[in-house]
């Protein structure tokens, strides 16, 4: 810690929780990420903007291992995720909510939270076919979670519903609940203000900070709803045409010509 | 208020349903005559091979018109071992380890496909078993297009109700052991993984779920209750043939899986005793067509109770608990 040696750089890269280099995606002849590279530090609230069509989405979807970039590397926590698939994710941390809330219908609010809380608990197929007692503790485990995010959401008035009786708002409660439940050390939300009311922005800020104190966890939030991502950043990175064009405090990011040429130019 | 009390009756009311229906399974073959008792085997029969597909189907949300191929699978299998000197316990248990190898393995081929492709690949195994059967070289095992008697298993010498008895008795234990294997999967976190795989699969793999296991595991122990079922079936009739397996059977079994209920347990018992006892009074309805009448009661059922009988049974129960 109190070294002087030469090895501090390699630290602070070390010290990296996410670590995207020159990250390349195509579809067919479209260039969705050309080139692209950042890093969050542990505990980092990372706003990712651009304008519609700029690559965000896919970068989530990269960093989910729903899609497979074409070129370039993402490690995460000292994992290379690339050599990871979709679902190994929740299990070294990694949540996410998805642009146009994907919950499971048939499924009560509490169960939607206690499957995303399904990569906190160990008992297999077998042991649940069973009902050993590794299945009943897993079982224990992860209603445990779901109950406590259901209580820091605000969600036990309605944690028996199904999902279909619920406004939308409520939905992307459930789904911030459900990424949650995981327990993530980076959370990637995709435009959670997408389709709120000023009132309801306003409340999500204050449920995301407090997510994020009591957790401390990593987040990366993709979000057009600007005055919300400004505020809620410590860093902020902007894209557009796949390509970073700027990445620094909110308060410079939003003054950089690039980014206003580029992207609040186009939203004003 | 109301609120309440609606689960508390309808709790009480499952309680003594279950303490009822347990107790019939118990004394039936001192109420009952032989033949009622044969009939009683073919629900259970039924009964066990509805949960499977309710596993598979209702909550895993995968297709299959082909379970009865998986029901000859298990018949023959039988056949196979208890020719080679297989004992019956451990026969039976053969059975379910072959079943569930088969259903496992064909469950990956099965991931690739979607929807109606999955069903249309069940369809042709159903359509092929019975050909299949008829192969020449088989026959030795099989008894070819001729069919092959099948001994009732015997009673243990402290059993003194005869062999019929006790095979019921072991159907019983069957359709028992799969119920609870059903209970115990959807109660656990694999129940809640199979349906949120059935709703969104991409997204139950961003929540750490491995998709390519639940799906195939659910689909090898569907196969294993369709197989232990057909298994069963064929040795209370003491005779099977490549007719007992033909594609109307995987038809019934997915007639009796929608009327009963989708994604119900419940649903399961209703439609295994819809199939067995309704085509009866169809008869008397209509001698000339009950396949007609059958039919029209199969429409009358999907559009007048989409959740089958257990929607329309549970919708009932709440209204009378809000009384
Ligand atoms: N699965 C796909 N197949 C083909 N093209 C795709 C696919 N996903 C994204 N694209 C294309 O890649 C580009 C980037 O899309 P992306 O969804 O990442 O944008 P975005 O920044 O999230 O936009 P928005 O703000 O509208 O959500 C777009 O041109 C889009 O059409
Ligand atoms: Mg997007």
């Amino acid at each position: 810690m109190s070294s002087g040696e030469g090895g501090i750089a390699d630290k602070v890269n070390n010290a990296a929780l996410l670590r995207i280099s020159n990250l390349e995606v195509s579809f067919g002849g479209i260039v969705a990420v050309d080139n692209l590279s950042f890093e969050m530090a542990p505990g980092e609230v990372c706003g990712l903007i651009g304008a519609n069509g700029a690559g965000k989405t896919t970068i989530f979807n990269c960093i989910s291992r729903i899609y497979t970039p074409s070129g370039g590397s993402i490690t995460f926590d000292g994992n290379n995720i690339l050599d990871l698939k979709a679902r190994d994710m929740a299990g070294i941390g990694i949540g996410r909510t998805f642009q146009n809330l994907v919950l499971f219908p048939s499924l009560s609010v509490r169960e939607n939270i206690e499957a995303g809380a399904h990569s906190v608990g160990k008992s297999g197929f077998f042991a649940d076919l069973l009902r050993l007692p590794i299945a009943s503790a897993t079982r224990r485990d992860i209603q445990e979670r779901a109950q406590e995010m259901i209580e820091l959401l605000g969600l036990s008035p309605i944690a028996e519903e199904p999902i279909g009786s619920l406004t939308f708002a409520t939905r992307k409660r459930v789904e911030l609940a459900r990424a949650l439940a995981s327990d993530p050390k980076l959370l990637l939300l995709d435009e959670p203000a997408g389709g709120l009311s000023h009132g309801e922005v306003d409340e999500l800020m204050e449920r995301v900070r407090e997510v994020r104190d009591r957790f401390s966890l990593a987040m990366l939030i993709v979000e057009h709803h600007l005055n919300f991502v400004m505020r809620i950043s410590d860093r902020v990175v902007a894209v557009n045409f796949g390509r970073k064009i700027a990445d620094g405090k909110p308060s410079e990011v939003s003054v950089n010509p690039a980014v206003l040429e580029a992207y609040l130019g186009t939203a004003a | 208020m109301t609120g309440t009390r609606s689960p508390q009756i309808s709790s009480v009311l499952k309680k003594v349903l279950i303490l009822c229906v347990g107790g019939f399974l118990v004394a039936a073959p001192f109420l009952v005559e032989s033949f009622a008792l044969f009939e009683l085997t073919t629900v259970l029969c039924y009964v066990t091979v509805l949960i499977g597909m309710n596993l598979l189907t209702g909550y895993g949300g995968q297709v299959s018109l082909g379970h009865g191929a998986f029901a000859a699978l298990g018949a023959y299998s039988y056949i196979v071992l208890i020719t080679l000197g297989v004992p019956f316990w451990p026969a039976l248990i053969g059975i379910g380890v072959i079943c569930f190898i088969a259903g496992f393995a064909f469950g990956f081929p099965a991931l690739r496909l979607s929807g109606h492709h999955l069903a249309l690949a069940t369809f042709a195994l159903a359509v092929a078993t019975p050909q299949f059967i008829k192969i020449k070289a088989f026959e030795p095992w099989t008894g070819g297009s001729n069919g092959s008697f099948i001994p009732l298993p015997e009673a243990p010498a402290w059993f003194a109700y005869g062999d019929e008895a006790w095979f019921y008795y072991i159907c019983v234990g069957f359709t028992l052991l799969s119920l609870i294997v059903a209970v115990n999967i959807l109660r656990g976190r694999s129940g809640t993984a199979i349906r949120a795989i059935k709703d969104n699969p991409t997204a139950a793999a961003a929540m750490g779920i491995d998709v390519a296991r639940y799906k195939t595991l659910v689909f090898g122990v569907s196969t294993t209750m369709a197989g232990l079922a057909g298994a069963g079936m064929s040795i209370q009739t003491q005779y099977v043939s490549p007719e007992s397996f033909t594609l109307v059977l995987s038809i019934i079994f997915l007639v009796g899986l929608v009327v009963g209920g989708i994604g119900s347990l419940w649903g399961a018992v209703l439609g295994a005793l819809f199939l067995q006892y309704v085509p009866y009074y169809t008869e008397q309805v209509s001698e000339v067509a009950p396949a007609a009448v059958f039919g029209a009661l199969l429409l009358l059922t999907i559009f007048f109770m989409p959740r089958g009988l257990a929607g329309a049974a549970a919708s009932a129960t709440r209204r009378l608990g809000r009384k």
